[in-house]
């Protein structure tokens, strides 16, 4: 067996990167494939409690590539998928307590065993972001549709280019399908015209995700979520599946109609 | 006759029928008003800025650039400068400039075949002019940037009605960073240039 690694990013932060990561890693697993997720925002780790693993953390990155454990002590296995495990970041350290070198040399061993490694990169384009960087085959870029993250979205396709990956695929998130068709929100072509990259998915704003986060079940365990779906339909395109985007549609009824004609601005939601 | 001035009550009633309107018409401005869509803003001024951020330079240099561009084509082509479309994207891994320009062509020299289908006509540039095109664009986009030597590519595309001219250079120094082409590239934003 020989895995790819993967590395997402993002640029900027708070736009789903670990979400991301929990939600692909987990609906690849459900598919039987076998994944670890390695969690390299050192001092600042969230992987563990997106995926409700928080209490069964042991050993970290950092200890495994000290040495002060074995790479399997560290793994946590996942309570719901088999074959998905996570290692998590070191909460007390710097990122510069790892390198690039080191992080590629565990990325090779995990190689032989797991058919993915997923790694969530740190935002922002320094050290962190270097040592996800140069262990990875592939690169993920997440990004939502507002300037900001964008802009930085383009900064981190600039690196991951220049280092000589593969072009990097994109994950738009929480698209509002009623801002978009309002005109206030930039639409999937705008955001391809600028970032010139190709689409690996679109996931919808879902208040599914919350809910997810705060239970640490990834939302493609939930049928009933579009976010999860969107996640499922990224995780068969990495398989090599050609399946549609899914379709994003404001459920426009007439309760809706009249509150928004007296001014009633409630959230839009999308539905598969 | 003096006429009676209004009691409160009647200003009062007054103001509530105003209101009432106000409220009515804001919901008929609601239905019919068009909004300026934001996204258009939002995509060109990230354009803009992710020209700059792609090669440091600077806003005032970019306009530059492209004046020069534009007169530079418009001594080989007919140029609206309303339709150069400049870009610089990351490929592999060097930046690559690309200038594209889109020429109306007389109705007289239309094709009758419809969009996509024409008949055999004389290319805008011959291999001479096109030559001197590629050189003539090394030195003027050379003198802002490093840029690989013989990387100019020009090519013509023939559509029925209209002929598109690309043009495109490699940019030798990769990615950058550079503050204070962000500071500029925020000035220009605050002063409304772009």
């Amino acid at each position: 067996m020989q895995g790819e690694v993967y590395v997402v990013n993002s640029g900027k932060g708070g736009v789903g990167k670990t979400t991301a990561t929990a939600n692909i890693g987990s609906a690849l697993s459900l598919r039987g494939k076998r994944v670890v997720l390695i969690d390299a925002d050192i001092g600042l780790r969230n992987l563990d409690v997106i995926m409700g693993l928080e209490n069964r953390i042991v050993y970290d990155l950092v200890q495994v590539i000290e040495g002060v454990c074995q790479v399997q002590q560290a793994m946590i296995r996942d309570k719901l998928t088999e074959n998905l495990y996570v290692i998590p970041a070191a909460q007390t350290r710097d990122k510069e307590a790892v390198t690039a070198e080191q992080v590629k040399e565990l990325c090779d061993k995990l190689r032989e065993d797991f058919d993915y490694i997923f790694i969530d990169s740190p935002a922002g384009i320094e050290q962190g972001f270097k040592n996800a960087m140069g262990a990875a085959d592939k690169a993920i870029v997440v990004t939502t549709p507002d300037v900001a993250a964008i802009r930085d979205a383009d900064r981190v396709i600039g690196f991951i280019e220049a280092a000589g990956l593969t072009k990097p695929q994109l994950v738009i998130n929480r698209v509002r399908p009623g801002m978009v068709r309002r005109g206030d929100m930039m639409t999937t072509e705008d955001i391809l015209d600028l970032l010139s990259v190709p689409l690996l998915g679109i996931v919808p704003e879902d208040e599914h995700i919350v809910v997810s986060g705060n239970r640490g079940v990834p939302v493609v365990h939930d049928s009933k979520s579009s976010a999860g779906e969107a996640f499922r339909r990224v995780a068969a395109r990495i398989e090599g599946e050609d399946v549609p985007m899914l379709k994003l549609e404001v459920n426009y009824g007439i309760f809706t109609w009249i509150k928004r004609m007296v001014g009633f601005k409630g959230p839009v939601g999308a539905k598969v | 006759m003096a006429r009676k001035a209004p009691s409160i009550a009647d200003l009062r009633e007054k103001v509530k029928q105003s209101k009432a309107l106000d409220n009515v018409g804001g919901m008929v401005k609601q239905v019919f008003e068009k909004k300026e869509a934001s996204r258009e803003n939002a995509h060109s001024r990230l354009k803009a800025v992710m020209l700059q951020d792609r090669t440091t330079m600077t806003a005032e240099a970019l306009v530059d650039l492209r004046n020069h561009i534009i007169v530079l084509l418009a001594n080989y082509v007919s140029v609206d400068r309303r339709r150069l479309e400049m870009d610089i994207k990351q490929s592999g891994e060097s930046l690559v400039l690309t200038a594209n320009v889109r020429v109306d062509l007389e109705p007289q020299e239309f094709n009758v075949g419809g969009e996509g289908e024409f008949e055999e006509r004389d290319w805008l540039l011959s291999p001479k002019r096109t030559a001197a095109l590629r050189r003539d664009l090394m030195d003027t986009v050379g003198s802002y940037m490093p840029i690989y030597p013989d990387s100019a590519e020009v090519r013509e595309e023939h559509f029925s009605a209209y002929v598109m001219v690309y043009t495109s250079l490699r940019i030798a120094d990769g990615v950058g960073f550079d503050e204070k082409a962000e500071r500029e590239m925020a000035a220009s934003f605050l002063s409304g240039d772009f």
